[in-house]
């Protein structure tokens, strides 16, 4: 797994941190959420058990509440019965399951002749009968004992703190005390039912919403009436417990349980984080029930665990699971750069893969496929075009070869006449064309510029050549032969083209010179002195034009020593850059400074020199053509004699 | 070469101005097809500013004679610069087409 | 009762097999340790060292009778009594003397349920005394600032004060009080008043015997008072093991109590015995300063009619 080659996994492991750390948040905010949560149920579950362990202490806390206040009446209304008291208590104990003591004490001298009257039944948790006696007398003070006393004072009911019993046993009690008023309003007595605590000890220490908690209640004196440490009940107050501890709110707790308050506070119980909801009976004690946080959150931290667990499982998951999809994904991708090598190979016609979802990975193979397709279209104009441009080009070839195989290269060697020619063909060949036959001691001589460009220039060339040679050698004159050569070039002559041709026969031995010109350009004649000047020739027509035209030949004398420079107007016509053209002044000049021992060649040489260097570097859009004649008549006289 | 065609009905009124050779000479061929292919009776070709041609732009003024004078219809060439004339009388071709 | 008499027995035994002489010590209330130099000197054998036997007799002392009542009748030889208790006693015609005095600072007090601004504002106010006694300094108080306080009579314990039955309730700062501190949380200082604050500073308990007993025996009640110094001294170096002696007596008499009671029980008596003139625990006996105070005081406020000589009363 090469992280920085692959994109798929670079992918994957980005996908993995944003959900990891997405994940890690959630899981964070679920916990401290969920913790509140337990938090909050936690507490209303306590108070909840509570609220259900003080409804059931109520219930019998009222059920012996009424029960004295319907003996109440009963004792009113059987005052002048004294012994009939002693039933009253037989029956609150009888009655009451839990009750298991009850008196009726008089005030002393109540009954005349009794300072102590205080009828009393109880059970004797020995034998679990019921006993009755009377319970006043000097070693029992009861005047001024507290169940007495108290509610005397205070002038309505009272709960005694839970003591111990006495009798036997050693049985939790609280004694319930109602003070007995006359029609008056006069206090006479006391009328008192013992409850019995064990049941309450045992109900409350069965109170456990969590395994480590657990519920006390202590009495008005702040001393513990039940809790899971018995050694605690009755002998200690919450506040002896509060002393033990480093921390104040034990006070402050046991103060607010005093003073009848509800409440819930978190506290420290011994270095574990606990709370503690407490809430008021209806005598004046208070009920309590502690849950530590570590009970509450035990299980929730081993879920926490667990889920942690498997997020980090699922992590790992996702990891592999996106990776392979992202790798399935993006495998078009990889096929495109396969293709795309393949096609910049050169195999143009490589496949290109099909996608077929419609999001921009299709859209990357679209364009991929239409640069293929473009790719392709241009390579076959491309190879249109060159193939066209390379038979261009073969045509090109062509009418250069016919031209060339046209042209006659072996000079002819005499010393009477040194002559000489050279095309120099444009890129586009023009159709130029020179032509000598030496017959005896006639020299035949044309050139001649046909229209056009390409192989049908070039065909008319050789047409017009073969026409020369065939008519030229029968000695016809020269206007005759001209009018031939016309009529065969006209002939089947459809694309209009002409050809301008100067033609001409000299006699070596006699130096005259018949010719005839159909629309060429003057030719120059430079006299033995080096005079040169045009031959203003009548220039018919070009042939191959009118098949009838009437062309008409001259004759002239040639003095020994004389040069004729023929030409076609690529010469004249040679263009340089600004379009100025070589002209025929310039080629007068030029030839009425050649020097008088230049060869022909030498001299043709000289005048393409001389147009090169005028045209400096612009294109040639012409054949040039130059035929140089040297007429040496007397060197050949000299030579004979 | 630049060719402007007017008509006065079915006179074609022409002015070439420009230069003619074998660089353009297809151009001027496609440029005055509607002379060729149309119902003129007359063309009148203004050359005041027609610079120069060469023997190729002969062979198009050629075939414009021809065409034009195979459906009767007449060609002329008018104001033609000194040096362009010129080579109309080198090759002959003043003899065959009408130059004023 | 019936647990009382057991716990006699038990420790009579060893004494019963020496065969030497028998002294019945019976402290003025249940067993705490308000007693505390007395059980280290039993559980120690001070007393058989100097030879003689003891028998622990707590009868009680809360529903009826007194300490005093049983010397009376011949049922206790020496007993532990307050001072003021012992005087009203001998003008009455017990003809005790006093053999040790533990005690030399006044621990009385009086706690309300509302701040005591001045003695006024316990004026006819109900306020909890004990049946048996001990309330005689706060008729003085009573007597000396013209108060009228309607007494509430009661056997012991504090609930009179924590049900509200009472406005106040009169304690002692080494036993109610601690009580009530334990049981409310603590009490507003504002609401306390100690009497020794009021010109009452008499000091309290003390060994008791009567004349006769201390003429028959002189040299065994020397012994004794001799054994007790010893105990209460070793009490004082050794105030963690004194407390488990207590409170192994303590439940040997199956008296329900706590520790915390006890221990602070116990810290404030040994401070109550220092003497305030000397800063010493020296058992310095009363002094005829004092005693000629509490003549003037009691004869005023009508409890004695003549002075107790202080020849006769102090030995």
């Amino acid at each position: 797994m090469n992280f920085k080659k692959s994109f798929s996994s670079r992918l994957s492991l980005y996908v993995l941190l944003v959900s990891a750390s997405l994940m890690i948040v959630l899981t964070l905010l679920l916990s401290l959420i969920a913790t509140a949560v337990l938090r909050k149920n936690a507490i209303e579950k306590a108070e909840l058990t509570l609220n259900n362990t003080v409804l059931e202490i109520e219930k019998v806390i009222t059920e012996v509440e009424r029960s004295v206040d319907n003996l109440d009446w009963v004792v009113q209304q059987n005052l002048g019965n004294e012994e009939f008291m002693y039933e009253v208590t037989r029956e609150m104990v009888s009655a009451n399951p839990n009750v298991i003591g009850s008196a009726v004490a008089f005030e002393p001298g109540f009954y005349k002749g009794r300072s102590y009257f205080a009828p009393y039944s109880y059970i004797g948790d020995v034998s679990g009968e019921l006993h009755t006696i009377q319970l006043g007398n000097e070693n029992y003070d009861y005047p001024l004992l507290d169940w007495y006393q108290i509610p005397k004072l205070l002038g309505h009911a009272y709960w005694s703190e839970p003591y111990y019993d006495d009798g036997g046993g050693g049985q939790r009690m609280s004694t319930y005390s109602m003070p007995l008023t006359d029609e008056n309003g006069e206090f006479f007595g006391i009328l008192t039912a013992d409850l019995s605590l064990e049941w309450m000890s045992d109900m409350v220490s069965a109170i456990k919403p969590y395994e480590d908690s657990y519920t006390f209640i202590i009495g008005r004196n702040a001393a513990y009436i039940a809790h899971p440490d018995n050694e605690k009940v009755l002998n200690e107050t919450i506040f002896t417990s509060a002393m033990a501890m480093t921390d104040t709110i034990a006070f402050e707790i046991g103060r607010d349980m005093l003073a009848g308050n509800r409440d819930m506070r978190r506290f420290m119980n011994d270095d574990a984080a606990s709370f503690i909801v407490y809430g008021p009976l209806s005598n004046g004690w208070s009920v309590a029930l502690i849950c530590s946080y570590e009970d509450v959150f035990g299980m929730a931290m081993a879920v926490i665990m667990l889920i942690i667990f498997f997020l980090i499982l699922g992590l790992v998951a996702l990891f592999f699971g996106s990776r392979s999809i992202i790798r399935r994904m993006t495998t078009p991708i990889v096929q495109f750069g396969n293709a795309a090598m393949t096609i910049a190979k050169g195999n143009f016609n490589a496949s290109i893969p099909e996608v077929y979802s419609k999001d921009e990975i299709r859209t990357l193979r679209n364009s991929l496929a239409y640069m293929q397709r473009s790719i392709n279209t241009y390579i076959d104009e491309l190879k249109t075009t060159t193939a066209s441009n390379e038979r261009y080009e073969s045509e090109l070839n062509i009418a250069r070869e016919i031209q060339s195989s046209m042209l006659p290269h072996n000079f002819p060697i005499r010393s009477d006449l040194d002559l000489y020619a050279e095309v120099q063909p444009a890129k586009e060949v023009g159709g130029d064309l020179y032509d000598f036959l030496v017959v005896g001691d006639s020299v035949f001589f044309l050139v001649g510029d046909v229209s056009g460009k390409g192989v049908p220039a070039a065909l008319f060339m050789a047409i017009t050549r073969a026409a020369f040679r065939f008519i030229g050698a029968l000695g016809l004159p020269m206007a005759e032969v001209m009018s031939r050569v016309n009529f065969s070039l006209c002939d089947g002559n459809q694309n209009n083209m002409f050809v301008t041709i100067f033609a001409g026969r000299l006699d070596l031995k006699t130096g005259e010179m018949e010719y005839c010109n159909a629309g060429h350009n003057p030719i120059v004649i430079v006299d033995p002195a080096g005079k040169a000047s045009f031959l203003r020739a009548k220039p018919n027509l070009a042939a191959g034009l009118l098949e009838n035209f009437p062309y008409e030949d001259e004759h002239m004398k040639l003095e020994s020593g004389s040069r004729l420079i023929l030409y076609t107007d690529g010469v004249t016509e040679a263009e340089r850059e600004d379009k100025a053209q070589f002209g025929e002044q310039a080629l007068l000049e030029w030839a009425a400074g050649l020097s008088e021992t230049i060869s022909s060649k030498g001299a043709a040489h000289d005048l393409n020199a001389h147009v090169k260097m005028f045209t400096a570097g612009a294109d040639q859009n012409d054949d040039i053509t130059i035929m140089a004649i040297h007429y040496l008549k007397n060197n050949n006289t000299k030579n004979q004699e | 070469m630049n060719v402007t065609i007017n008509e006065e009905g079915a006179k074609a009124l022409v002015k070439l101005e420009g230069r003619l050779d074998t660089t353009n000479a297809d151009q001027f061929m496609k440029d005055i097809t509607p002379l060729m292919n149309g119902s003129h009776t007359e063309i009148e070709m203004d050359c005041t500013e027609m610079e120069y041609t060469s023997s190729q732009g002969l062979r198009m003024f050629l075939m414009l004679q021809k065409t034009v004078s195979s459906r009767g219809a007449k060609l002329v060439l008018k104001n033609m610069k000194p040096h362009v004339k010129e080579v109309f009388d080198i090759t002959g071709f003043s003899h065959i087409i009408n130059i004023l | 009762m019936k647990r009382i008499l057991i716990g006699i027995v038990i420790l009579l035994i060893p004494f019963l097999m020496k065969g030497q002489e028998i002294i019945t010590f019976m402290p003025q209330w249940t067993p705490q340790t308000q007693f505390a130099g007395y059980y280290v000197a039993m559980e120690k054998g001070y007393y058989e060292e100097e030879g003689i036997s003891v028998i622990l007799d707590h009868f009680g002392g809360s529903s009826t009778g007194t300490a005093i009542e049983r010397l009376q009748h011949g049922k206790a030889d020496i007993i532990t009594s307050q001072l003021v208790t012992a005087m009203i006693a001998r003008e009455k015609g017990l003809r005790l003397v006093n053999v040790l005095q533990t005690s030399q600072v006044n621990g009385l007090m009086c706690a309300a349920h509302f701040p005591i601004q001045s003695p006024q504002s316990l004026d006819s106010a109900r306020v909890g005394r004990w049946k048996v006694g001990f309330g005689e300094i706060c008729d003085l108080f009573c007597y000396k600032n013209g108060l009228n306080v309607n007494w509430i009579p009661y056997i012991q314990g504090i609930n009179l004060y924590v049900s509200g039955a009472v406005d106040a309730l009169l304690c002692y700062s080494y036993s109610e009080f601690i009580l009530l501190e334990l049981a409310t949380g603590g009490i507003p200082r504002e609401n306390v008043i100690c009497f020794r604050d009021y010109g009452l500073n008499y000091p309290e308990d003390g060994l008791y015997v009567t004349e006769k007993y201390y003429r028959t025996h002189t040299e065994a009640v020397e012994k004794f008072v001799r054994a007790s110094k010893r105990g209460w001294d070793y009490a004082r170096m050794h105030p963690d093991e004194a407390l488990d002696i207590s409170m192994r007596i303590i439940q040997m008499f199956n008296v329900a109590t706590n520790k915390i009671l006890q221990k602070r029980m116990l810290e404030e008596t040994l401070r109550l015995q220092i003497n305030p003139v000397t800063g010493k625990a020296d058992y310095a006996p009363v002094r005829r300063e004092v005693l000629d105070d509490m003549n003037a005081s009691l004869r005023e406020a009508g409890h004695l009619n003549k002075d107790i000589k202080y020849e006769e009363l102090i030995r």
